[in-house]
């Protein structure tokens, strides 16, 4: 350990009420507006985020103009609705435009970072991200190449099943078209957890804060570890509603249990809600348990200047803010929704601290111009931000 | 009027602590350890005005001031015309008078597009579509169901053959009048009932066939689904329940998939809603069609009655939750 190291906490001071305000009146203005007000609404969410979480009494701040983030909207836009004429007159053509869209992900998560690093500011520095394309591609490419060859293995295959009304009756696809099936999923399947390691160590290592550079040393054996875990009792869960719907929601088993049709519809939405919940539950834990191992790690092994971080979140606190969030939106209606965000938000950020080696002073800007929303609204449609 | 902030200069994180003093000329002063500065107040390009924390004030050099929120300070900006529209927005956003009021417009306005606006939009749209595409919807599910819930209808031929000839007789001048065909089923489990798939298909239980006294009994049941089949509600049903889905989510914004749980609920009640209208137009049409055919109306009172008895529909009134009118109050609309 250095000695002059001081432990900073990263606070968060945003308030529930405050911000239901602040969201009630986004809504209100992007309804009246026909949503043209949502960047807006966006920018000030997220200015209000940044401005309410805090390192050593300074906060960060948000930059976008919604006016560039907006007309990225509009060519996301504009690609959709293409998409949906293309493929609804030519459904062949139609997934080859999907194809194209799918090649540019490497690409927009690259751009979206970039947009949003830069408009984020601390102590007026702004932070960085490396537009590395190339790099970008390399590392999708690790879990990329097998799907895409899975997904042709796929078509493949498809291909020698006849019709949808013949499919009983006609045999099933050769085998060697199975196993090539199987060889390229598994592939895929296996190669997920490295290709997460490389893209949180590309996304870290390519941001900055001004001229210094985050870096970190992940390990693919650790993600290994969290995601096989995930993966297991995902398939565990899933065999006991496989099972349990095969043993219970079969019209054999409910002719033996129910009297009249009241009973057997009663059976039938009990059997409904119980999968429901317990489909829901499995979700938010095993997503509670990748989101928290996956934060921890990267955090605990980024660095910046001689400075390191400090990340505690845990599982069972984590999925508990996930589930009684998700209740009390269900039962107000969603107006809990602020509350809700403010709560995971101030429960993230205030696990998080600072080992500083200084005190912070010595971050030099760097001066770059400005750069268009294009990959950002890309990056918003298409769902790619990483929470980081 | 005195201030203390904290100031960076924009090339690097270093922090001043500086007080600040305000001029009636429109001029902000800073003083600190090691740092003088002046700036007009039109050397202001960017102010904040967000909450209660923080302000944010950018100069035209790159620097900025980060202040704690200030009554004084919020003055000074107001006097000098410094981001008006922004505190415009924030003003409503902390007065609780308007906070209300953007709760109530936002709560009306969803009310009435979910009530009003998107059935009426479904309905241009599913009338605007060719007819056929409806084939697609419902597509296996008689196969599906003759695999599990139906089998063989075991009403005695001649029978068959006189409730097919009253379908004729519904049938003959409705629009794609070829594209309605009957079909006749044994269902336990279903009980007596009646259902018209969006292909044209209307399938009547034995259940059924045994519970009515007479063939115009069985045929106010079809007019009945035969008015599901011509107003599409099928088609308009799968309309609705994605529109009901986009706009929940919409208003609910950039929330994480928390909210597609969160929805069900009000989902769930909205499609009943919409379902208990969508079996009050089938009521009219089959009223119009049976007094059309010169069929008396409280047939289908009667067989309404005697299902409602054999369902154990014991609610007089209709809930939130159910997807049919109450007994009652259809009835009600068929007494002759």
């Amino acid at each position: 350990m250095d000695s002059g190291n001081k432990h900073i906490p990263i606070e968060f001071t945003g308030r529930g009420l405050e911000y239901f305000g602040i969201w009630i009146v986004n809504i209100l203005l992007t309804i009246i507006t026909i949503g043209i007000y949502r960047p807006w609404a966006k920018v000030r969410t997220r200015k209000y985020f940044y401005n309410n979480t805090r390192i050593d009494g300074s906060v960060f701040d948000y930059h976008a103009n919604p006016v560039a983030i907006l007309k990225g909207w509009l060519v996301v836009f504009a690609f959709l609705v293409a998409y949906n004429i293309i493929s609804s007159i030519n459904p062949g053509m139609g997934m080859v435009f999907s194809a194209v869209i799918m090649l540019m992900v490497p690409w927009a998560v690259v751009r979206s970072r970039a947009f949003n690093l830069r408009n984020t500011s601390y102590r007026n520095v702004r932070f960085y991200f490396g537009t590395d394309t190339m790099k970008s591609y390399k590392v999708f490419a690790i879990v990329g190449i097998p799907y895409v060859l899975f997904v042709l293995s796929s078509a493949f295959t498809m291909s020698f099943m006849p019709d949808p009304s013949e499919r009983l009756v006609a045999p099933p696809p050769p085998p060697h078209a199975l196993a090539l099936m199987g060889i390229t999923g598994f592939t895929a399947l296996m190669l997920t957890p490295l290709f997460i390691t490389r893209l949180y160590q590309f996304l870290v290592n390519g941001s900055a804060l001004g001229r210094s550079h985050f870096t970190t040393q992940l390990r693919a054996r650790v993600f290994y570890k969290v995601y096989g875990l995930a993966f297991v009792i995902a398939m565990v869960v899933f065999a006991v509603i496989f099972f349990g719907l095969k043993a219970f929601a079969n019209p054999d088993f409910i002719r033996s249990v129910a009297t009249t049709q009241q009973e057997a519809q009663a059976i039938v939405l009990l059997i409904t809600i119980v999968v429901m919940l317990l489909y829901m539950f499995s979700i938010y834990l095993i997503s509670a348990y990748t989101t928290v191992a996956t934060l921890n790690e990267v955090w605990n092994k980024t660095r910046i200047q001689d400075n390191h971080f400090l990340s505690e979140l845990r599982v069972l606190r984590y999925g508990w803010i996930l589930l009684s969030n998700a209740f009390f939106i269900l039962i107000t209606l969603g107006l809990y929704t602020p509350w809700a965000k403010v709560r995971m938000m101030r429960y993230r950020v205030e696990n998080l601290s600072i080992q500083a080696a200084d005190d912070l002073n010595n971050f030099i800007d760097q001066r770059r111009d400005e750069m268009s929303a294009l990959g950002e609204e890309m990056g918003d449609a298409l769902d790619l931000e990483f929470g980081f | 009027m005195t201030l203390t902030a904290y100031y960076y200069d924009g090339i690097s994180s270093h922090r001043h602590d500086v007080t600040l003093m305000f001029s009636d000329d429109g001029r902000i002063h800073l003083r600190g350890q090691s740092l003088v500065q002046d700036y007009a107040v039109q050397s202001i390009v960017k102010s904040s005005r967000l909450g209660k924390t923080v302000r944010l004030i950018d100069f035209a050099d790159g620097a900025r001031l980060e202040v704690p929120a200030n009554g004084e300070l919020d003055q000074f900006m107001d006097r000098f015309q410094v981001g008006k529209v922004e505190g415009l927005i924030h003003r409503l956003e902390h007065s609780l008078k308007y906070i209300a009021i953007a709760v109530l417009v936002t709560a009306l306005t969803a009310w009435g597009f979910l009530v009003y606006g998107i059935p009426a939009i479904s309905e241009r749209i599913a009338y605007a579509l060719p007819v056929d595409i409806q084939n697609d919807l419902g597509e296996g599910v008689l196969e599906a169901l003759d695999g599990y819930v139906f089998t063989e209808s075991q009403v005695d031929k001649g029978r068959q053959a006189s409730i097919q000839a009253w379908f004729d007789k519904l049938k003959t001048g409705q629009p794609h009048a070829e594209r309605l065909q009957l079909q006749f089923r044994n269902s336990e489990l279903m009980g007596a009932n009646a259902m018209a798939l969006p292909s044209g298909t209307i399938v009547v239980t034995d259940g059924l066939v045994a519970l009515s006294q007479n063939d115009e009994e069985i045929a106010a049941v079809l007019a009945h689904e035969i008015g599901h089949v011509e107003h599409r509600h099928s088609l308009r049903a799968a309309i609705q329940n994605s529109g009901v889905a986009v706009v929940i989510a919409l208003m609910l914004g950039d929330v994480s998939s928390i909210s597609s749980f969160a929805t069900a609920l009000p989902t769930l009640m909205v499609n009943m809603k919409y379902s208990r209208n969508f079996e009050t137009e089938a009521d009219n049409f089959a009223r119009t069609l049976m007094q059309e055919q010169g069929i008396p109306l409280h047939y289908f009172a009667d067989i309404l009655t005697r299902l409602g008895e054999s369902h154990h529909a014991e609610d007089a009134e209709t809930s939130f939750f159910d997807s049919h009118p109450a007994v009652k109050e259809r009835i009600l609309q068929f007494q002759q």
